[in-house]
């Protein structure tokens, strides 16, 4: 009956007007790309004001259908520092991380410091390409900025270990899981995530990246958005071309 | 050098609240509705489950025909992000999760019964849903949560647990 159902209708996509709908599907799907393939090509969309951080939380909500995990994983009951080692150093829960300092060191601000945390997450693929319907995305416009942001969820596999080690670089380290460097001890896994943008469009089709928040979680299958349709015009073949710059 | 998301987990928290608040006996169905999520601007962008609500109005009455809900922040992140104008905004990543009554009324009280049936006084929570939220908020609510700051407002279940009966 309506009394246990939600009553909001789900969609797994919507995107505020058909322009916004073309250029959101274009920007994230060659983002996410490139994240995969190249990333650091993306710093090119990065200003000195540009900012990251991200984010894991742990709590378990769901259980992944069994098809999806592998049995190694089902069977053994994996400690946070073996399962998310790579992440615990600069994960940003600001549930969890408390003063000033160790918030501010956690959000990355420039492309130096963005490059430094890129290369600290392990390489990863994703499906938004190949398989969309195991996304949903969300695109509203924010008028204040000129800009859109795009809200994607949805599972990567994390394919190798980071490039760099989170002591490296502008990383400071005041957590108590600092001594734990063993990045490329962390198992690789599957994960779902929530991630954020907020994206300028600069002149000449360029863009900014103003916003890249990423929260990370253990990998709990289809989202609750599965098998829903779209909201909002029907979105079209994304092309994974090249990626446009940010303004000088 | 102070903490610009010093009271994010407070402002979070009491978001949150008033969607989970149980009407009063004294109040119409109308002033209820008023209560739910009132740092909304009119107008503001609300999305849940990818659906849109144009109207504050709208979005408040649909909420109050929920069941009885329970949320419970888990973890966010937040960046605040200059405008050019005096006030910057806060641009909020926060994963939450809520369960709901599953003994077939809400929390106006109605019910699909024909004839009324004696109804356990609690409700019965179903298990766990996955929620991630995202803001967009006014740089104002650090002076007070009691003010029109959202913005923009994205409500999305990325989780549903097998065993409850609430369908989404």
């Amino acid at each position: 009956t309506n009394l246990l159902s939600f009553p909001f209708p789900c969609a797994s996509s919507f995107f505020e007007s058909p322009e916004l709908q073309s250029v959101a599907i274009q920007f994230i799907t060659t983002y996410l790309n490139f994240w995969d393939n190249d990333r650091m090509s993306l710093l090119n969309l990065f200003t000195p004001e540009s900012q990251f951080s991200y984010h894991f939380d742990t709590t378990h909500i769901v259980e992944a259908s069994s098809a999806s995990i592998s049995i190694k994983d089902s069977r053994t009951p994996n400690s946070v520092a073996s399962s998310w080692g790579s992440y615990i150093s600069n994960s940003r829960n600001l549930m969890r991380v408390s003063g000033i300092k160790s918030r501010m060191s956690k959000v990355f601000k420039g492309r130096d410091p963005i490059s430094d945390a890129f290369q600290s997450l392990p390489t990863s693929k994703h499906r938004l390409d190949k398989d969309p319907s195991s996304y949903s995305i969300e695109v509203v416009s924010v008028p204040i900025l000129n800009a859109m942001e795009i809200c994607v969820h949805g599972s990567f596999v994390e394919t190798g270990s980071p490039k760099k080690s989170n002591k490296e670089g502008h990383f400071k380290n005041g957590s108590k899981y600092t001594a734990y460097h063993t990045s490329s001890r962390s198992q690789l896994s599957e994960r779902s995530f929530d991630r954020s943008l907020l994206v300028i469009a600069g002149t000449g089709g360029s863009y900014i990246v103003a916003s890249d928040m990423l929260l990370l979680k253990q990998y709990s299958g289809q989202g609750g958005w599965s098998s829903d349709s779209h909201r909002g015009p029907v979105s079209s073949s994304p092309a994974a071309s090249g990626l446009p710059v940010a303004q000088a | 050098m102070s903490d610009p998301t010093a009271k994010l987990e407070n402002f979070l928290k009491a978001l949150l609240k008033s969607l989970d608040l149980q009407p009063l006996s004294e109040q119409s169905p109308e002033m209820y509705a008023n209560t739910i999520l009132p740092q909304l601007q009119t107008p503001s962008r609300v999305i849940i489950n990818g659906t849109p609500y144009g109207s504050k109005q709208v979005f408040q009455q649909t909420w109050a025909t929920l069941p009885s809900t329970q949320h419970q922040l888990l973890s966010y992140d937040a960046h605040l992000i200059p405008t050019g104008q005096p006030q910057s905004i806060y641009s909020i990543l926060a994963r939450v999760r809520v369960r709901f009554d599953e003994s077939g009324r809400n929390r106006l009280g109605d019910t699909a019964d024909l004839v009324p049936v004696s109804r356990p006084p609690r409700p019965l929570y179903s298990p766990w849903f996955g929620v991630s939220l995202k803001l967009i908020a006014d740089e104002q609510l650090n002076q007070t949560f009691e003010c029109e700051c959202i913005s923009s407002f994205n409500y999305r279940i990325t989780e549903k647990p097998e065993s409850s009966v609430f369908t989404l």
